[in-house]
């Protein structure tokens, strides 16, 4: 997937700022967002409070993208249920999926491995990006997941984005 | 000055356009209590996460003041959020701590916040106006001045443990979350 197609669809589904704790795998779609300077960026301390930041601002009627890896997934957890999913508000999240294979880093293996059940446990619909879906398809995940008001992840793996 | 004493002096100063957001605890129950307003968000959950909200809701809204009520246990989960405020620079922000320097609502067990600098840590975070607080007489002229700037400000209120806690938030995290988006919004509720 090019990274610019990716990130001309995220525009044009109106998200309107990007807040993340950076990630390896999400590099070239980071690269995209801090070269245009617009939307805004903003570089959180915790991946907690970006989803505390892209809540508030879909509470005032815009649209945020988290984008984080999946490390951060975990430290997240209680901030998804006890605020996004408490309050039925819809969240995006754009997750680089570490340790998608034993071929990682050590530290991302085991979190590679229960990020899907993770999610699964959680109640969060996910999308895997593997790099050749349509980007149309991707775009009617991420507008469900506005006009149901849950949080959507799209997970995306090493390599899916060039 | 305890807190519910505090926030009995700092509620019915709210504007009727002022934004809320309330951190969990008794400090969103009090604020219920006091001045039910479809502008306040009651966080119920999410503990530490009410700054963070707050700049959310500032960005989404630039033209809404808005004004978290913070508590120094919440703060101190999320003292990145600080960080973050400073760099931002919301000028719609304004950040109230109300510190008593124990978690009340989960039975006065002890924070640290007695050992550090609240205010100083937002000052040099890059918060435009920081103030500190400490007796009820100077809260009401505290507070026009902790308004009467630019934000991103600050405000540490010095607090005492006691007071009766309030009621529970009575309203379904929905209606809290559908009046407050209305009224954010500026549409009809």
């Amino acid at each position: 997937m090019k990274r610019l197609e990716l990130f001309e669809m995220l525009k044009e589904s109106a998200i309107s700022l990007f807040v993340s704790v950076p990630d390896s795998t999400l590099k070239p779609l980071l690269g995209e967002v801090l070269s245009h300077g617009d939307p805004k960026y903003i570089a959180c301390s915790r991946e907690e409070e970006a989803i505390g930041i892209a809540s508030g601002y879909y509470l005032a009627g815009k649209k945020a993208a988290v984008l984080m890896q999946n490390a951060g997934l975990g430290s997240s957890l209680g901030a998804i249920m006890s605020l996004v999913q408490l309050y039925q508000l819809p969240l995006l999240m754009i997750i680089g999926w570490r340790g998608d294979t034993v071929d990682d880093a050590p530290e991302h293996i085991l979190m590679g491995k229960s990020t899907l059940s993770l999610l699964e446990q959680a109640g969060i619909k996910y999308q895997t990006i593997e790099g050749k879906e349509p980007i149309k398809v991707i775009r009617a995940t991420i507008d469900e997941a506005y006009v149901m008001g849950y949080p959507i992840a799209l997970v995306i793996r090493r390599g899916a984005l060039e | 000055m305890n807190r519910l004493e505090a926030m009995t002096i700092l509620a019915p100063m709210l504007k009727k356009d002022d934004v809320v957001i309330s951190a969990n605890g008794f400090i969103s129950r009090d604020l219920c209590h006091l001045s039910d307003r479809h502008s306040n968000f009651y966080m119920i959950g999410s503990m530490g996460l009410a700054s963070s909200i707050g700049v959310g809701v500032a960005l989404g809204n630039p033209g809404r003041r808005v004004i978290v009520f913070d508590g120094d246990g919440n703060i101190l989960m999320n003292l990145g959020s600080l960080v973050v405020v400073g760099a931002v620079h919301p000028e719609n922000f304004y950040h109230v701590v109300l510190d008593n320097e124990s978690h009340e609502s989960t039975g006065g067990q002890p924070t640290y916040s007695k050992n550090v600098d609240l205010a100083g840590i937002a000052s040099l975070s890059g918060y435009n106006r920081t103030l500190r607080v400490e007796q009820q007489s100077k809260l009401e002229p505290t507070w026009a001045d902790f308004l009467g700037a630019k934000g991103p400000n600050f405000l540490l209120i010095k607090i005492s443990k006691g007071g009766p806690p309030s009621p529970r938030v009575p309203h379904s995290t929905t209606v809290i979350r559908d009046r407050f988006a209305s009224a954010v919004r500026g549409l009809p509720s």
